[in-house]
């Protein structure tokens, strides 16, 4: 047992591997008892900034309510325990019960006792929905973790604002009556505040936000940061300094940089962003002045433009991984491609090897026999020494056709260095024509070529656009081989309209029986045959080959005959 | 079926060549052709098949596997079901024991690799041709021999049955019910149908017989 430990604490990504799964099985199964521990001086920060919170609210003064327009204290409890779990509660406790007695002279009374127990319960269950369903402290935020926060910040913040509320109303400074509208008030205010605030103090106390913040960092952040903020500050002197003739109706105007931020930098971006529009407008209405009824107005426009934002940033973020995903997905395909071309590579090459050792015994074999029957007539005597040269000529003609081959298998296996040069298509045709010249007349095919006069010259490689238009043309005799009624190969060249640069195709038809239907969809895949001895290249490695030379090679479905169409790439 | 004896003499015959390469085709020839055999040159096995009803015996053929449309080793499995074509013998590029095995199995005398050389060309050729002669002999004695049976009566036939089972012409004279000098008749007219002169013969045709029937039901 301790042997196994201390192996696997020798490799720490294994523990990491096998711890992760029975992690992720609890946080399934059961409520989350502990987070992570926090730094004893972030919870005090924490606390304190929880408890000072609402020393803010003299600054904007209310005829009726001591209201700020947005108030953090949800946000910071709710982070704190989403982070740390329930062992940080007290600390919570203690920091709701010293923002509300510290501020404002509250004298403790028995009262905000379980005023407070119930607030931090609230935060508690917030919490544990927020870390259970959504995941804010990843690198990646979705827009599923937005609707979440909402989803758990509207029963939060309601809950929070009517115990908020119960707890003034009970104090002897607040009408009864104006409870429901104090319970309302105070919820805009948390609402925002944990639309505003969590999702960046989420961020941060992960250490997700500097994570980010460090990957993504150069000096266009710099650039457009700076740009942001001269914006926002442009844009607040224009709505506040307007103010005395609309009304602060162009508040509007603040969306423009939000979007651009969030559609650029994502949550990371808006979740930064956020709080510094807030506060922008905070200052500027503080600045200003102004009556409960406009900072309504502006706490609704602040909640509107922080959720539209946090999405805005989701979906932004969510586009992304999709590019990247498919970016990825495009290399391993690509990566895929490039193994599969090797592979029929390899695999023709032992194909290829198997029709040289044919193509080579053949001439070998004539070769062998003519010596033999030169040394019958050679014994013979003089009366047959005529026909002994004419032997020997036969062996020296063989031998040639046998060098032929080797130097064509040559050519062909020079396939990694292409020599592209200018070729007129009539002679690219003309020498496949010549190349089959034997297999035309022996199976009686008629070859009928239609060459449109002033073609560009196309630019390919001669020796491997000559094999593929000589696998194309194989293939249409063999369709031929034994067809009753016409025999033809019908082979056209045209420009192809509408290209550019100017694409030449060559169509090469027979009048054979054509392909059956289930082979069409996959002719140019490996292995794929109607011949029961598959020799030459396929049209797997034509297609290949066609298209390192920019050019294409397909199957025209729409013609009656069989018909494969090859472009070719000009200069013109 | 005996033996082929490799120092008999050479067998005149022809030999046919079915291979698409010309240059193979035509030194085959030429070889084939100084040794005294006749040739005749096929591009392909459709080809061959177009032409095989009238072509002369007797004959080998000697066929490369590989050919553009129906291949050797399809023409030799198509001319294995017909009892009266001649013997083939197989060419080959790349050497496929497995190939050669099955084409031995389906009745192939021979399968020659290239380059081929010429003593085993030679003693393939001689000996499908001596198969094939053979087959002939046979073939033609058999029709013979069927076709004399094939006018007998049915009690001619009796009768036949009856002698060269071995028994007394007496007795076989009480079951047809005819005196012994009819049956002498008989058996002088059966004899002259069968044209046998002695009663030998008889019972030697009679062997043959059971051959032919047995070779019958069951074909090579």
């Amino acid at each position: 047992m301790s042997a196994q430990n201390h192996e696997i604490s020798r490799l720490p990504g294994l523990v990491r591997m096998t711890a992760a799964p029975r992690e992720a099985g609890s946080r399934a199964l059961e409520l989350p008892r502990t987070g992570s521990i926090v730094p004893v001086w972030v919870v005090i920060l924490f606390v304190a900034a929880y408890a000072l919170a609402d020393s803010t609210t003299g600054l904007f003064p209310n005829p009726r309510f001591g209201i700020q327009p947005l108030s953090p204290h949800a946000a910071l409890a709710m982070t704190l325990m989403t982070l740390g779990g329930a062992r940080y509660a007290p600390a919570v406790l203690a920091a709701v019960l010293l923002g509300w007695i510290f501020p404002r002279d509250t004298s403790f009374s028995l009262a905000l006792v379980p005023a407070a127990f119930a607030i931090t319960a609230v935060y508690w269950a917030a919490a544990i929905a927020l870390r259970r369903w959504a995941r804010w402290g990843g690198a990646q935020v979705r827009p599923w973790d937005v609707n979440i926060l909402l989803a758990v910040s509207v029963p939060a913040a309601l809950s929070c604002a009517f115990i908020d509320a119960l707890r003034q109303v009970v104090g002897p400074a607040v009408a009864a009556s104006s409870l429901p509208l104090l319970a309302f008030r105070i919820f805009v205010a948390d609402l925002l505040g944990l639309v505003v605030l969590a999702p960046l103090l989420l961020q941060l106390t992960s250490g997700s936000w500097v994570r980010q913040m460090r990957r993504s960092w150069n000096l266009k952040v710099l650039r457009d940061a700076l740009l942001f903020l001269l914006a926002v500050g442009g844009l607040l002197e224009l709505v506040f300094g307007l103010r005395p003739l609309d009304e602060f109706r162009m508040s509007y105007l603040l969306f423009l940089p939000m979007i651009i931020v969030a559609m650029r930098y994502g949550v990371l971006g808006v979740s930064t962003v956020m709080p510094v529009i807030q506060l922008g407008l905070l200052a500027a209405l503080m600045l200003v002045g102004t009556r409960a009824g406009t900072a309504f107005e502006f706490q609704l426009l602040m909640l509107t433009l922080a959720v539209t934002a946090l999405y805005l940033g989701a979906l932004s973020d969510e586009r992304q991984r999709a590019a990247h995903r498919i970016a990825e997905h495009e290399r391993a395909l690509r990566e895929r491609g490039l193994a599969l071309a090797e592979a029929q590579r390899l695999a023709s090459t032992a194909e290829l090897a198997a029709a040289l050792a044919h193509d080579l015994s053949q001439p070998l074999s004539a070769i062998g026999t003519y010596a033999s029957a030169s040394q019958v007539l050679a014994a013979r005597g003089v009366a047959d020494h005529p026909k002994l040269l004419e032997t020997l000529e036969q062996i020296t003609k063989e031998s040639a056709r046998a060098g032929q081959y080797l130097r064509r298998m040559r050519d062909f296996f020079r396939t990694g260095t292409m020599r592209e040069e200018h070729v007129v298509v009539a002679d690219l045709i003309e020498a496949t024509r010549g190349h089959l010249q034997d297999r035309l007349s022996r199976g009686g095919i008629h070859w009928r070529a239609t060459i449109d006069d002033a073609l560009p010259p196309v630019r390919v490689d001669t020796v491997q656009m000559g094999a593929v238009l000589g696998n194309l043309a194989t293939n249409a005799c063999d369709a031929l081989w034994g067809v009753r009624g016409p025999r033809e190969i019908h082979v056209r060249a045209y420009m192809v309209p509408g290209t550019n640069p100017t694409m030449v195709r060559v169509q090469i038809e027979d009048s054979g029986p054509g392909i059956p239907p289930e082979l069409r969809e996959r002719l140019f895949l490996p292995l794929a045959t109607t011949k029961p001895n598959g020799m030459g290249l396929g049209l797997a490695l034509s297609r290949s080959i066609a298209e390192r030379q920019g050019g294409h090679l397909w199957y025209d479905d729409s013609r009656e005959h069989t018909t494969f169409c090859l472009d070719l790439r000009t200069d013109a | 079926m005996p033996e082929c004896d490799p120092s008999a003499p050479d067998p005149a015959g022809q030999v046919f060549l079915v291979e698409d390469d010309a240059a193979v085709r035509a030194s085959l020839a030429l070889l084939l052709q100084l040794h005294g055999y006749k040739t005749r040159e096929f591009a392909s096995a459709e080809d061959f098949l177009v032409a095989s009803p009238r072509l002369e015996r007797p004959a080998c053929v000697l066929v490369d596997v590989r050919l553009p449309g129906m291949s050797g080793i399809a023409l030799q499995a198509r001319m294995a079901h017909d009892r009266r074509s001649p013997p083939v013998l197989l060419m080959t590029a790349q050497g496929s024991e497995a190939l050669a095995r099955s084409a031995l199995l389906q009745g192939a005398v021979d399968f020659l690799e290239k380059p081929i050389d010429e003593n085993d060309l030679l003693n393939a050729v001689a000996a499908g041709l001596r198969r094939d002669i053979e087959h002939i002999t046979r073939d033609r004695e058999r029709d013979a021999v069927e076709a004399r049976v094939g006018t007998l009566t049915p009690q001619e036939i009796a009768l036949f049955e009856g002698i060269t089972n071995g028994r007394q012409a007496r007795e076989i004279a009480e079951e047809f019910g005819v005196a012994i000098d009819v049956l002498e008749q008989q058996k002088v007219r059966l004899m002259k149908k069968l044209e046998i002169g002695r009663i030998a013969d008889l019972f030697r045709l009679r062997f043959r017989l059971a051959e032919i029937l047995a070779s019958r039901t069951r074909p090579h």
